[in-house]
């Protein structure tokens, strides 16, 4: 109990990494099922990046997320430096209706950048990791 | 499946392996493959299945490059990115941010540059060279004099459609000409001159067919060409013609006058398909 303190105190000081990244709102899948998108990194910190495609869960939700689509993401995981932009390649595996939209969740982890000095007790660090959810229509 | 196809399988299948890198492999099982555009400059693109060496650079599949300049199949199935630019004698960019392999053929060596070089040559003997758009179209002209105290003087217009133009020399008279373009790969022409008459022309240039015909002297002469595939055909009312196949090995038939000839040939030099091979 007595490192409470400390950990209060480390939670405070140390300032939460934040993924701030730009996707795009809408990306379009052809009817050979290939679609390009880009993911920028407007956050101050390096951020590793998962790509994924999805469909859509039940109509009452808009945040959750159906069966992963069987697809070739290229690439699926990369890092982006501050300021820089990757483009993704995606190819659709699996006979998906046209007119259909799916999910391109986009998945961003920022790399811890501040250490904690051992000499000041135990502390904790806050990564938020963000997930963007884009649309995807496939025609 | 019966015994013989499969056992061709296997040995196929045993053959890839052995000679597909150690990389590759190693890439593919981890499911690792990359997505990435090839591009030839000026060119057309490809979406190929393309694998990291471990260096930073890739692993290419061969045919689908190599049908992209235009080449016939490669003795092997993968090439690597630098192997690429020794091979094909392009210059290489590999993006991995944009996923994409861009292939510069400065010097016109593939024969897909070639063939682009052929469709765009074919569009621009399209083009009316004597239009302007509208923001640089408008009055020309000017005085030209030679050491003999002869003097020529002109005077016209040029449209984005059509351009005019008079002249009146102190050797020749005085000419006109007129060019037209009323659509965009029709092309008609008209001159006047003490010297040479009058000449109507008309040219029409698609992508793989152009058609020229000309007025002159009582007489119409009219030529074309037509592209299909390696195949093309030259005809001209002058009583010429060639036949022109383009391909590992190039055949050409031709006629000229009383003269009818048949060229076999291979090599890089292409024949021109608008020549009539000759025996001299």
């Amino acid at each position: 109990m007595r490192h409470v303190p400390g950990v209060i105190l480390a939670l405070l000081v140390a300032a939460p990494a934040v993924a701030a990244a730009q996707v795009e709102s809408g990306t379009r899948l052809d009817a050979k099922g290939y679609g390009v998108t880009r993911v920028h990194n407007a956050s101050p910190s390096i951020v590793d990046v998962a790509v994924e495609l999805r469909r859509p869960g039940p109509a009452d939700s808009a945040l959750a997320l159906g069966a992963a689509v069987q697809s070739m993401i290229s690439p699926s995981r990369f890092h982006l430096a501050p300021g820089e932009t990757q483009t993704v390649r995606i190819l659709a595996r699996e006979t998906v209706e046209p007119g259909s939209e799916l999910r391109l969740v986009t998945t961003l982890t920022p790399r811890a950048v501040t250490q904690v000095e051992p000499t000041r007790g135990a502390g904790a660090q806050l990564v938020l990791v963000t997930r963007l959810i884009s649309t995807v229509h496939v025609q | 499946m019966s015994g013989a196809p499969r056992l061709a399988g296997a040995f196929g299948l045993l053959l890839a392996l052995a000679v597909l890198p150690q990389s590759v492999r190693a890439q593919e099982a981890a499911g690792d493959s990359l997505l990435v555009e090839v591009t030839l400059a000026g060119g057309e693109s490809i979406l190929v299945l393309a694998a990291p060496d471990g260096n930073g650079s890739l692993v290419l599949p061969a045919a689908e490059i190599y049908a992209l300049a235009g080449l016939s199949a490669p003795p092997m199935p993968w090439i690597r990115l630098a192997e690429v630019g020794e091979l094909l004698q392009v210059s290489v960019v590999y993006s991995p941010r944009q996923m994409r392999v861009t292939l510069t053929d400065t010097r016109g060596v593939l024969p897909a540059s070639r063939e682009r070089l052929d469709r765009l040559r074919n569009a621009a003997m399209a083009r009316n060279n004597a239009a302007f758009t509208g923001g640089r179209g408008g009055l020309f002209g000017g005085v030209t004099v030679d050491d003999r105290r002869e003097a020529l003087l002109d005077l016209g217009y040029a449209g984005s459609l059509i351009q005019v133009r008079g002249s009146h020399s102190t050797v020749s008279g005085t000419a006109f000409a007129a060019a037209v373009t009323p659509a965009r790969p029709l092309w008609l022409t008209w001159s006047h001159s003490p010297v040479l008459g009058s000449r109507i022309g008309a040219r029409l240039a698609l992508s793989r067919l152009w058609v020229a015909a000309e007025h002159h002297d009582g007489r119409v002469g009219v030529q074309g060409s037509a592209q299909a595939g390696p195949l093309i055909v030259y005809a001209s009312s002058r009583d010429r013609f060639a036949v022109t196949w383009r391909g590992d090995v190039d055949v050409q038939l031709g006629h000229a006058g009383d003269r009818s000839s048949l060229r076999v040939s291979f090599g890089p030099i292409d024949p021109s398909p608008l020549s009539v091979p000759l025996v001299y």
